[in-house]
């Protein structure tokens, strides 16, 4: 009976380990000290769809917080990282337009360029909503949308709830090869949070995040880290802004699962007050 | 013992000192009471004092007009003191007027419509909303209650309403957005209040920001003084700093004179 025990017990312990790991081969991490500022990066290959994005906005309408929606949905998946997303206000409402799985959160867009979907796929596009040609899945066809047309935004509204899509506005930072922020910006010196999404030689997309723990002003992390990036890619698409201000929530994952503790991969607040998070997971 | 050694060293003056300089900021803030103006409310408006809405002419458009686009100007009698905003029975009657005489071109009417209910309405309006006029926001807001309901029973042209609703509360929580940041005073009184409750009600939300002195008393309520000591040392200039460090050094130097004197006068009896 007590080898039973034992076999049973063993074989929990390694479908935990197997739960809990993520394949290397399609996430790497990396820290890296440059003129005593430490830039952590963690990279990511969409090859296969593996690596998948998650975000959540808000309480869902039984009243769960983020947190709790993030505990009950992380059972069973392996979390490469999970961050604060946009920025939220003083009413704790996430600022600019924000739909958290079809649930509208906030319709009210803020004066911020980039526009980020994430598809319940897993992938992540995100539009510049100065140009006005935002292009969804609706069905089988594409719906081509302009913003800034209020008959298209109730377009997009509709389109939203009935896909289920999860939306949220941030500040982009770069798009086609441009810096989009100017050196009149954001002046606070602080930590610095960032995504960057990237096509690599074999045109698969990249992600990276990346975390500056220094304190440097939004252009100032944002030139830095393009230039870091050059050693990875050539070929980037867009970097977007990620909150470290009011909610600088940020935790990342060894391959087998264990919290990293070093100061490049941790945000100075618990995950359990986070308002937002976006999730990096392997499936 | 001199007597400037003998007043720092009496146990009662810190809390003497201390009096004293919160006295006067205390006196001084019950001054800046007495001079903050009441708070306002909105106004009981009569039917009388309600002005009634602009005449419409949508006989003059025409299928050119369609393929154009619609113009407020040439459909709308603007006599003096009418109402720009179309009623929900306005924008259904013209609707059905200009659906009925152009079957085909259903989706040209519907997006002229929203046009001429959104930006070119807006240009009729917008020096009225350059700078902070709550009554006039209130009385949009009005309208856009009764387009919200129309949506509901008006299924012919829900989209009309509910995009003309969109453009104007997303257009609404934007300038309730930037009045504040001109004048952050604002956001205490009742009517800004009330404005920023209907927005978030309709899910626009009025991105309110805090000040510097807000995120100061939030963080030092909630005991965040880790974070409090952090953001003030980077947010400071050099000068800030220095004069911290001079008055910093200051206060350990009279606690440490302080407690030697008292050292000294308990050894010497």
């Amino acid at each position: 009976m007590k080898f039973i025990g034992l076999i049973f017990a063993f074989s929990m312990l390694c479908s935990f380990n197997l739960i809990a790991q993520y394949n290397e081969n399609y996430v790497s991490v990396s820290s890296e000290t440059i003129d005593n500022e430490i830039y952590s990066v963690i990279e990511m290959t969409r090859k296969d769809e593996r690596v998948k994005v998650k975000y959540f906005a808000d309480k869902d309408l039984a009243g769960r917080s983020v947190y709790q929606r993030y505990l009950t949905w992380s059972k069973n998946k392996s979390i490469i990282a999970s961050c604060s997303g946009t920025y939220y206000g003083m009413d704790n409402k996430p600022v600019g337009i924000c739909i958290d799985e079809g649930q509208t959160v906030n319709k009210a867009e803020a004066a911020m360029d980039a526009l980020v979907l994430v598809y319940r796929t897993g992938g992540i596009v995100v539009t510049d909503l100065k140009e006005g040609n935002l292009t969804v899945q609706n069905g089988p066809d594409n719906l081509s949308l302009n913003l800034k047309n209020p008959l298209d935004r109730t377009k997009f509204f509709l389109w939203s709830k009935e896909n289920y899509a999860t939306v949220f506005q941030t500040h982009l930072l770069y798009y086609k090869n441009k810096l989009r922020v100017g050196a009149n910006g954001d002046k606070e010196l602080r930590e610095r949070r960032f995504l960057a999404v990237a096509r690599d030689d074999e045109n698969k997309i990249r992600y990276y995040l990346i975390n500056l723990k220094g304190n440097n002003t939004l252009y100032n992390a944002t030139v830095k880290v393009e230039g870091h990036l050059k050693n990875y890619t050539d070929n980037i698409i867009y970097i977007i802004n990620l909150d470290t201000g009011a909610q600088d929530y940020f935790e990342v994952r060894e391959s087998k699962g264990q919290m990293m503790n070093e100061p490049g991969f941790k945000g100075n607040k618990p995950l359990n007050v986070s308002k937002n998070l976006l999730v990096f997971y392997f499936e | 013992m001199s007597k400037g050694v003998e007043f720092f060293s009496r146990p009662f003056t810190p809390f003497i000192l201390g009096m004293l300089f919160m006295g006067l900021p205390t006196l001084l803030f019950l001054l800046w009471l007495l001079n903050v103006p009441p708070d306002e409310y909105f106004p009981a408006l009569n039917e009388q004092d309600i002005p009634s809405s602009c005449k419409l002419i949508p006989e003059t458009i025409n299928a050119d007009d369609l393929e154009q686009g619609l113009w407020l100007n040439k459909i709308l009698v603007q006599t003096k003191g009418c109402n720009v905003f179309l009623t929900e029975w306005q924008i259904k009657e013209l609707s059905n007027t200009l659906v009925n005489n152009y079957p085909d071109k259903k989706d040209l009417i519907q997006l002229g419509l929203i046009t001429m209910l959104t930006e070119q309405t807006l240009q009729k309006i917008k020096g009225n909303l350059e700078v902070y006029q709550p009554d006039d926001i209130k009385g949009i807001l009005d309208w856009l209650s009764t387009l919200n309901n129309a949506a509901k029973l008006d299924p012919d042209n829900e989209i009309i309403y509910l995009s003309v609703t969109d453009y104007w509360f997303n257009y609404l929580s934007g300038k309730l957005t930037e009045y504040q940041k001109i004048n952050p005073d604002i956001r205490y009184y009742f009517k800004f209040r009330y404005l920023v409750q209907q927005c978030n009600q309709a899910l626009y939300f009025v991105n309110v920001e805090e000040t510097k002195y807000e995120k100061f008393k939030k963080n030092l309520l909630a005991n965040h003084w880790v974070h409090l000591v952090k953001a003030s040392w980077s947010d400071a200039k050099a000068w800030q700093k220095g004069v911290f460090l001079l008055v910093f050094l200051c206060s350990v130097f009279t606690y440490l004179f302080t407690i030697i004197s008292f050292v000294n006068k308990t050894t010497l009896k």
